[in-house]
């Protein structure tokens, strides 16, 4: 009885805190100050009148498109992801150091993400470090907390509890013949990142686009921690950076009803990583060399208005080595990892308002290393999903039951258990009053993220016994929007989300009496809040004021074993108070944007005690852009300044951020 | 609306504000209260890897209780991670492995000299354990060497190539005896002559001998090899190598495999045994092995220690130490009487690893 009392307590604080101001990063209506056009935002249906989709989503989505990602002075993905609301990035600091989304405390193995339409894997460790996307190619990024409202997708996309989906500039083809857009951004830390991007408009229905980029840093930044009363102030050593990208896309209509896309994708990179900061040893020598290549296909053929049918296939090779130079030898370990992918979902709309879909996917993955008993594991995936949406303007509602059924093989030793479940989410939304912007939303999802090789197969630490770490995700919300061209206040979006989650074997590593084993030890309670809001105002006719900010409550207890030390404390590396915004002011003369990311303290420790506390951090920057048109070419200048005050705060203890820095970034476009 | 916009963005910065850090001061209290070192132990907290939590505690038997980290209270700052940490005469020698040094500390854990250890390469030697005998004190390093330090001059006199990986050592007769681990591949004891430091010998003993290695009340040396994961995938029952006492004549080199084990504690004639297998938990128990009639009795319920990291004995009252490990939390020592009673247990740092006692 008290433990329900608790939470009710707990619930009703939450509430609380849910003051009526809110949102989603929306889109944007406004309109280009320098050649007074309307942007032209492809895919999208321009008009001021329409509620944008993260307002009318039956579970919590985010949209940030390419127009608003420009505005913000944003270059990488990690850098927007942080103004998504409800998203915590792990960084660990520097331009080539590991970056990680976990949604609303779950684990980022617990956050899928969508490239383009199809998942991005790695069965290895089973999160995707989100620092190898530039946004130089991207057209808009989005996040879904639990079940997206888009029945019309790969069976994958039902198999996370939240999905970043990142998708590329497609070819306008309404436009000339081709287009370019190249840009080059250099600045502090030795950064030089020249990219550019090429389409071409073949005939009326098939078009090309290439990019390419390379990145180089030494990012070999100064940073000052305290060790107790003694000031450590140095310069991090061993984190440069080189990468290559590079993306070839074909797109085709073969007819009115088929669509063809194929895109090819190459990635290599080698870099040092620094490790953390360790008193009285500054030694590094970790190197770390990727090569990512891989292809996908999508075709879609539309049979008639109540019919369609997409495939996808996609093969994903990566290698990695892991090389380190210390005075027991040199270590150089050798990982290489294939993915085969095949998804086809069928969607028909029987009545007028519903729509229901179908989506088998299979993969199959396979781990090859060159570690002292490696078992080369390999693992079939089939999942399928069965999904239903009900559409109204008053009312959607979506509901979906996931079947995943995985088997694996290893050369040596044994493998793990084949694994079944099935998995439902429903949503639904509700606009109470006809003409007033007011929405309700409640959501439901119930998923688990698969133990991977690593959890599994790994020298020693691995262990076959894993069951799936599973989550379950209450939601509830409002969300409010009105815009209207004439008046001052162009555009207002405001949301407020209460949610529930509970993650149940948790799997992580243990220590036992000789070494760390991976086990399915914990549990984990989560109250929370996210609050959103997005507006638009016309301060004259050619002075324009763009703010987004978004606050999160959050609150994520370990509730695995009431007689330990660690019951009921707030689990690692999780803020309680988090939150971001961010001010344009569009003018004839130069744009102006503020940014800002802030997040309370933290503990490194699953006891929360004073000596594992990281302090808040907050992260300013400041970024002021102005575009030059001549005839039809583009020249864009923008100049930022990051993190302002200057601090070295840190997201993962011992791994400072990089203090004060600045970019230029010049661009042309034709 | 209007206001309520402009209200809005005036607010955003606050919030900032209200959350901005302040990384500008020092964390440790040179108020803390510094214990009276007299009748007790230091407890060596390793800590986690990579996150500088290692801490010196000293125990005071009487009180009971375990004071706050002594190398912090006494420095200012704190010392990194802990592998091992030797008393010898009327100083602590602390073993540092990922900070790659080994530091003199007077009884109060106050920095005599600090020897950051590198090799002529400039990488970080890691030295791992360390043990003390005729005015010097022995240390193994990763670099594959044992190496002397000079108690008196506090210098590092000289070193000698042992094996790959070695880690616990111990000296008796002028000879160290060295566990080569091989990261687990390793099946020998290298000798080093402690006058010449030259290697004299390499001992075969079982896979993997480890951490433990000390000098029992009868002279021998007494090492535990972990072995081979029995029970682990791929492994056939007849190749399985368990945990393993083994006594070393220090004079003739005889090996003798005598019980299974893998911690160990000597006082007189019994060896408290800590014992488990991780892929057999049915053989994990608690014992007391007699080193005279090798005589097995039970000492407590292994079960009763939910992590078991470590023994210990208090070579004065015989009580003895259990560490448990909890997962993400401090860990306990658990105190028993020499028959087995719990007495008593107190809250120790991040992944205690050892208790050295400390006899007027």
């Amino acid at each position: 009885m008290d433990k329900l009392n608790y939470i009710v307590l707990r619930f009703a604080v939450t509430v609380m805190c849910l003051c009526p101001i809110i949102t989603s990063l929306a889109q944007e209506y406004g309109t280009d100050s320098i050649t007074g056009r309307i942007h032209q935002i492809p895919d999208v249906t321009i008009s001021a009148r329409k509620t944008p989709p993260a307002v009318m989503a039956t579970s919590p989505l985010q949209i940030l498109k390419k127009s608003e990602l420009e505005r913000m002075g944003v270059y990488d993905v990690a850098e927007a992801v942080r103004h998504f609301s409800g998203v915590n990035v792990k960084d660990y600091g520097g331009i080539g150091g590991l970056k990680t989304v976990s949604i609303r405390s779950m684990g980022a193995q617990h956050t899928g993400v969508i490239y383009d339409g199809v998942s991005i894997s790695d069965c290895q460790s089973g999160q995707v470090d989100i620092s190898r996307y530039s946004l130089s190619n991207v057209s808009e990024l989005s996040l879904t907390i639990g079940q997206t409202d888009d029945i019309y997708q790969s069976a994958k996309a039902f198999a996370s509890a939240g999905i970043l989906s990142i998708k590329t500039i497609t070819p306008d083809m309404e436009k000339g013949k081709y287009s370019i857009n190249a840009n080059l951004k250099t600045g502090s830390f030795g950064l030089l990142n020249p990219s550019v991007m090429y389409s071409h408009k073949i005939s009326d229905k098939t078009g090309i686009s290439f990019y390419g980029d390379y990145l180089q840093a030494d990012g070999n930044y100064r940073f000052k921690l305290w060790n107790g009363n003694q000031l450590i102030d140095a310069k991090r050593n061993n984190s440069d950076i080189r990468s290559y990208r590079a993306e070839a896309n074909l797109y085709s209509a073969i007819t009115d009803r088929q669509d063809l896309q194929v895109k090819a994708y190459l990635f290599d990179s080698e870099r040092g990583l620094p490790g953390s900061v360790v008193y009285d040893n500054p030694y590094s020598a970790e190197r770390l060399y990727d090569k990512n290549y891989f292809g996908q296909v999508r075709y879609e053929n539309r049979w008639n208005r109540q019919l369609k049918m997409q495939i996808q296939g996609k093969f994903n090779y990566s290698w990695n080595r892991d090389y380190n130079d210390k005075s027991s030898g040199i270590t150089d370990d050798r990982y290489r990892q294939t993915e085969t992918y095949l998804s086809a979902t069928v969607m028909g709309s029987p009545v007028k308002n519903l729509s229901f879909s179908f989506a088998q996917d299979f993969a199959y993955n396979y781990l090859h290393t060159n570690l002292r008993d490696c078992q080369f594991p390999e693992r079939f995936t089939v999942l399928s999903a069965l999904a239903a949406r009900y559409e109204r303007t008053n009312f959607s509602a979506s509901a979906s039951l996931l079947n995943t059924y995985i088997t694996e093989n290893v050369k040596i030793g044994k493998a793990a258990d084949d694994r079944k479940r099935l998995s439902p989410a429903v949503s639904v939304s509700w606009k109470p009053l006809r003409l007033h912007g007011l929405r309700l939303r409640a959501s439901y999802k119930d998923i688990f993220r698969t133990p991977t090789f690593n959890d599994l197969y790994y020298l020693l630490i691995g262990n076959t016994n894993l069951r799936p770490e599973t989550t379950r995700q209450g939601n509830f919300g409002v969300t409010y929007s009105k815009s209207d061209s004439h008046k001052r206040l162009r555009f207002l979006s405001l949301s407020a989300d209460v949610y529930y989650n509970k993650v149940d074997d948790k799997i992580v590593a243990v220590p036992t009496m000789f070494v760390w084993k991976m086990m399915n030890v914990g549990k984990v309670e989560t109250i929370g809040t996210d609050i959103n809001i997005s507006s638009e105002y016309s301060l004259t006719d050619k002075i324009n004021l763009y703010l987004t900010a978004n606050y999160n409550f959050i609150q994520a207890e370990d509730i695995t074993d009431p007689e330990s030390k660690t019951w009921r404390n707030q689990i690692v590396y999780t803020p309680k108070h988090s939150g971001g915004g961010s001010l344009t002011i569009e003018n004839p003369w130069v744009n102006i944007t503020y940014n800002v990311t802030f997040a309370s303290e933290r503990y490194t420790l699953a006891q929360n005690l004073p000596s594992y506390r990281i302090e808040p951090y907050s992260d300013h920057s400041l970024s002021a852009y102005r575009i030059f048109s001549w005839k039809k070419h583009k020249f864009k200048i923008q100049l930022d300044a990051l993190n302002l005050s200057g601090k070295n705060y840190e997201v993962i203890r011992f791994y400072p951020m990089p203090g004060r820095n600045y970019k230029v970034s010049l661009s042309y476009i034709l | 609306m209007k206001l309520k916009f402009i209200y809005l963005t005036a607010a955003m910065p606050l919030i900032a504000a209200m959350t901005s850090c302040n990384n500008d001061e020092p964390k440790i209290d040179d108020e803390t209260e510094k214990p009276v070192i007299t009748t007790g132990a230091y407890i060596i907290n390793t800590g986690n890897w990579g996150a500088n939590d290692g801490s010196i505690q000293w125990y005071d038997i009487n009180k009971g209780t375990a004071s706050s980290d002594i190398y912090a209270a006494s420095n200012g700052k704190g010392i990194g991670d802990l592998q091992d940490l030797c008393v010898y005469g009327s100083k602590l020698y602390a073993v540092s492995s990922t900070s790659s040094k080994i530091e003199i500390l007077d009884k109060e854990g106050k920095i005599i000299k600090s020897m950051p250890l590198t090799t002529s390469d400039n990488k970080p030697l890691q030295p791992r354990y360390a043990t003390a005998g005729d005015g010097y004190v022995f240390f193994t390093a990763y670099d594959g060497t044992v190496s002397k330090l000079d108690t008196l001059s506090q210098e590092i006199v000289s070193s000698v190539n042992v094996g790959d990986h070695p880690e616990g050592l111990s000296y008796t007769k002028g000879k160290v005896f060295v566990n080569i681990s091989g990261y687990g591949m390793g099946n020998t004891v290298a000798v080093v002559d402690a006058k010449t430091m030259t290697k004299v010998k390499d001992i075969t003993v079982l896979l993997n001998p480890y951490t433990q290695s000390i000098v029992g009340s009868d002279g021998f040396v007494y090492i535990v090899s972990n072995g081979n994961y029995a029970g682990s995938d791929g492994l056939e029952e007849e190749d399985y190598i368990y945990g393993t006492l083994q006594r070393i004549n220090p004079d003739t080199y005889q090996v003798e495999e005598l019980c299974n084990a893998s911690y160990i504690a000597n006082k007189g004639d019994k060896m408290y045994i800590l014992y488990s297998e991780y892929y057999l938990p049915d053989r994990a128990k608690c014992f007391v092995y007699d080193i005279k009639t090798g005589k097995e009795t039970d000492f407590v319920n292994f079960s009763d220690i939910p992590n078991p990291g470590g023994i210990a004995v208090d070579p004065e009252t015989e009580d003895v130490y259990i560490i448990n490990q909890p997962y993400g939390a401090l860990n306990d020592v658990y105190v028993y009487d020499k028959d087995g009673n719990k007495k008593s247990q107190f809250e120790a740092g991040q992944y205690t690893t050892g208790i050295r006692f400390v006899t007027e």
